[in-house]
This record gives C-alpha cells, sequence and structure tokens, in this order.
C-alpha cells in the first residue's frame, strides 16, 4: 500500500515534470487554453447563439464549467495513451500498471489548480464576492478524479489493443460536451431529458460548483450522487483494468 | 540440501505472429485465427537458490520470453512458474526510463518499479551513482546519455535493488569491457551472498565463470 501511493507519488512527478520541461510557455498554456476557448465560446453563445442562463454573466458561468470539463478531458485523454506510451515499462517489467493511467490523471491536477485561481480573478472582477465557502469547491475534485480514472482505465485498455479506440475516444468526448450542461445551464434541458444530467457525475459536480459559486448554496446532495455515480464508474474501470492488464503485454 | 529458486514445470508460451492493431484487421481475421507462433514449447526447468545460470542461445530462441515468464511479466500458455523470494528482471536498459529527467531522477522512477521504498532509495542513491561511474552526468538529461551510459545505470540501480533472483538479458551487449568485468565481479559478490542470477547471451565465450549453461535452441 505504502509502495502503492509511492508508485503513483512517482510516476505523477515524473510526468509533471516531464511535461514541462519540453515546454517554452508552460504555464502560460494552461491559462491561455481556458481563458481563448472561454472567450471565443461566450462571442459566440452570448451574442450570437442568444443562449439564454441564469442572470449569471455569461463569461464566469462558461469559465466555471469549462475548467472542469477540461481537467476531465485532459485527463482521459492523457490516459488513454498511457499504456501505449509506456510500452516499454509496460512490456518489460512488473509492478502495478494502473498506476499508469492513474498518475497521468494526477498529473493534471496543478493544472486545475491554477485554473481555479484564474477563476476565482474573473468572479471578483465580475463583481462577485469571494467567501470563504467557496473553499468546499475542493470536494468537486474527488468526483472528476474517480470517473475520469474509471473511464480513463477503459479506454488505456481498448486504446491499447486497438488503436482504432482512440478515435472513437474522441468523437465520444465531443457527444460527452454537449451532453453536459457546460455552455448551457441544465435549467433549459426539458423535463424529459433531465435525468440525463442526473446520471452524468460531471454534469452533478458542474451544477454543484455553479450553485456554490452563484448561488451560494453547498447542495451536498448533487456531490453525493455524482461521488456515488463516479465511484461506481471508478470501479468498473479498475476491474476492467485488472482483467486485461496481463494479457495487454503480448498485444500491446 | 539445494533449495529450488525457480521452477519452470513443462511450460509452452506462444505468441500472435500478427498482432490485432486496428479493428479493420482484426474482422478480417475473425473468421480465420492469428497464426500463433511457440517460442517455448513444453519446457522444464529448476534453477537453485545462488546458482549462477547462463541462458545461451542465438536471437530468437526464447531467451527473453523466458525471462519475462520468469519475472511474471507475461504468462504461460500451459505450465506453471514458482519464483521464491524478490524477482528483479532487467530485461531491457531503458524500460522505465524517460529521456527528459535526469540520471538521479531516473533511479527514483525505476527504483519505485522494483519496490524498494524511499527512505532505502536515498540511502542507496550514492552506492548505484557510484557504481555506474556516471559521476556529474547524474544530473543531465538522459537523453544525453550514451547507450553504453544508460545501462550503466539501468544495471547499477537494478543491483542494488537487492534481488533474490536477477534476471539480466543480455545487459553487457552495450557497456564497455570495464563496466562488464566490474559487473560480473559484483554479480559473483551476490551471488556468495545467496543471490541467483541469470543471465542470457548469445555470446559463447562467456560460459566459463557460470555454474550452468542452458541452451535454448528455438522451437521449428
Amino acid at each position: 500500500m505504502k509502495l502503492y501511493s509511492q508508485l503513483l507519488e512517482v510516476f505523477t512527478i515524473r510526468e509533471i515534470k516531464s511535461s514541462y520541461k519540453a515546454s517554452l510557455l508552460g504555464i502560460l498554456w494552461i491559462i491561455l487554453y481556458p481563458l481563448m476557448t472561454t472567450f471565443f465560446l461566450s462571442f459566440l453563445f452570448e451574442r450570437i447563439i442568444k443562449i439564454t442562463n441564469d442572470d449569471v454573466p455569461y463569461f464566469v458561468f462558461l469559465l466555471s464549467g469549462l475548467i472542469f470539463w477540461n481537467f476531465f478531458q485532459q485527463g482521459v485523454i492523457m490516459a488513454k495513451d498511457s499504456l501505449v506510451w509506456n510500452r516499454e515499462v509496460v512490456t518489460k517489467t512488473t509492478f502495478s500498471k494502473e498506476v499508469l493511467p492513474l498518475s497521468l490523471i494526477f498529473s493534471k491536477i496543478p493544472d486545475f489548480f491554477v485554473n481555479l485561481i484564474m477563476l476565482f480573478i474573473f468572479l471578483a472582477i465580475f463583481g462577485f464576492k469571494i467567501k470563504i465557502i467557496f473553499i468546499s469547491i475542493l470536494l468537486s475534485i474527488i468526483p472528476v478524479l474517480l470517473f475520469a480514472g474509471g473511464i480513463g482505465f477503459v479506454f488505456a485498455i481498448t486504446n491499447a489493443i486497438f488503436r482504432d479506440f482512440g478515435k472513437l475516444i474522441e468523437f465520444f468526448l465531443m457527444i460527452f460536451f454537449y451532453a453536459t450542461p457546460i455552455l448551457y445551464s441544465e435549467s433549459i434541458i426539458p423535463k424529459k431529458y433531465l435525468w440525463l444530467a442526473m446520471i452524468n457525475p460531471l454534469a452533478l459536480i458542474i451544477s454543484f460548483v455553479r450553485n456554490l459559486l452563484f448561488h451560494d448554496s453547498i447542495r451536498i446532495d448533487l456531490f453525493i450522487i455524482s461521488l456515488a455515480i463516479s465511484f461506481i464508474i471508478f470501479l468498473v474501470g479498475i476491474f476492467f483494468f485488472r482483467k486485461f492488464e496481463k494479457k495487454i503485454v503480448d498485444l500491446i | 540440501m539445494n533449495k529450488p529458486a525457480i521452477i519452470v514445470d513443462h511450460v509452452t508460451k506462444q505468441y500472435y505472429l500478427e498482432r490485432p492493431q486496428t479493428l479493420k484487421r482484426w474482422f478480417r481475421h475473425i473468421f480465420s485465427p492469428f497464426k500463433k507462433f511457440t517460442v517455448i514449447k513444453d519446457f522444464s526447468l529448476i534453477i537453485n537458490k545462488g546458482e549462477f545460470i547462463l541462458l545461451v542461445g542465438e536471437n530468437g530462441s526464447g531467451k527473453t520470453t523466458l525471462l519475462k515468464l520468469i519475472a511474471g511479466i507475461t504468462i504461460p500458455n500451459s505450465g506453471k512458474i514458482t519464483t521464491y523470494g524478490k524477482v528483479v528482471p532487467l530485461i531491457e536498459i531503458s524500460a522505465g526510463f524517460n529521456n527528459e529527467l535526469t540520471g538521479r531522477e531516473n533511479i527514483l522512477t525505476y527504483a519505485t518499479i522494483l519496490e524498494i521504498d524511499k527512505k532505502t532509495i536515498s540511502k542507496i542513491i550514492p552506492k548505484i551513482i557510484d557504481f555506474s561511474g556516471l559521476d556529474h552526468f547524474i544530473d543531465v538529461p538522459i537523453k544525453r546519455y550514451s547507450t553504453g551510459m544508460v545501462s550503466r545505470l539501468a544495471f547499477s540501480v537494478a543491483i542494488h535493488s537487492h534481488p533474490d533472483i536477477l534476471l539480466l538479458d543480455e545487459v553487457f551487449a552495450a557497456g564497455d569491457k570495464k563496466f562488464r568485468k566490474k559487473s560480473i565481479k559484483k554479480l559473483f559478490e551476490f551471488k556468495k551472498r545467496g543471490m541467483t542470477i541469470v543471465l542470457s547471451t548469445h555470446y559463447e565465450e562467456s560460459i566459463q565463470f557460470a555454474d550452468r549453461n542452458i541452451f535454448l535452441n528455438p522451437v521449428i
């Protein structure tokens, strides 16, 4: 157990170190990427498509959803390639290979924190009061990690056997982006489709965060449902991963 | 009495000749299963504790596969393998090394893969660096290393991880003569303390120092 956490820690730090060593703008990209997307999308949806949302400035509304989406999406994309990228380690050494997708997802945590700080800066710019209860936003990281982990486990295996799955995953992510209330508020979803948002851990957690930031209410119910569903997905993912872990060595 | 360290019991290992890399290829083959390629066929072997074994065979005779099977990296199609104690494989010199990171940072990763806890790592790091002879290169990214330097580093970490069974796959192919001599001397030191060593090679000349030579032939 102790060794397991050491493995996770070492691989996460290795990933963080190596990904910033080779990049020029480094930390700037972490800020620029969601910011540019938010500027573009908020222009598109606020000025051109004229989406209605709950009296919150659309820019911060969107940003609050997007940073969670980015965290999830980047984690999943990294995790899906984790076995392929680490082919050498997978085929030549013995250790708990589930550390590979997990550590890649974990390596995105610092980026996420930078984005959170950026969100708070923009909230302040838009005239929101930053309150102590906002600290409970940190809770939201747990379901996102579990959810991305569960999905990442499955995709890491399938992608190692069939490279085509890489393409399918991109498609899945695109659909999932629009299916999750990020660009819009779940209040505009017709009643008969609302259940889709209620079983989506990411939608639940974004809703939890928006309630917290914009309505000062801690919707612990949303958090708990999200946590429960993402935990189940995580368990299914890890079960699937362990089942194929040994076979992957000959197939990758 | 000699205690066994590794028992290989009627092991057969097959690989897929054509690996199903894309769905398209997989569909094409669904009605005609992939050709399988037998690397090791009904192979049995008992290695005792403290033995120094040399696996000799040409390319494709299954040396690496046998080591991978003993290490538990891959599983046999049939038969059983039992090992006693901690097994450390050194199959490919660069496994687990990240090119962007320095030698020191890579020692940490590799040692962790070999299940050494942090406290022990910080204790053995000077020994590892000293034995590798890398000196000031240790804080330079691995991508600036020569092949020989990488293999020296990997070998140093592997032997300092205190395995009961050490599996080495042609590790001296890249290192120079001096390092090879030093390494073999070190291996004998460990052997005296009861470490079991299996070294694969296709050089016939190195035969004299091992307790036993196991000859592998390609399965026809």
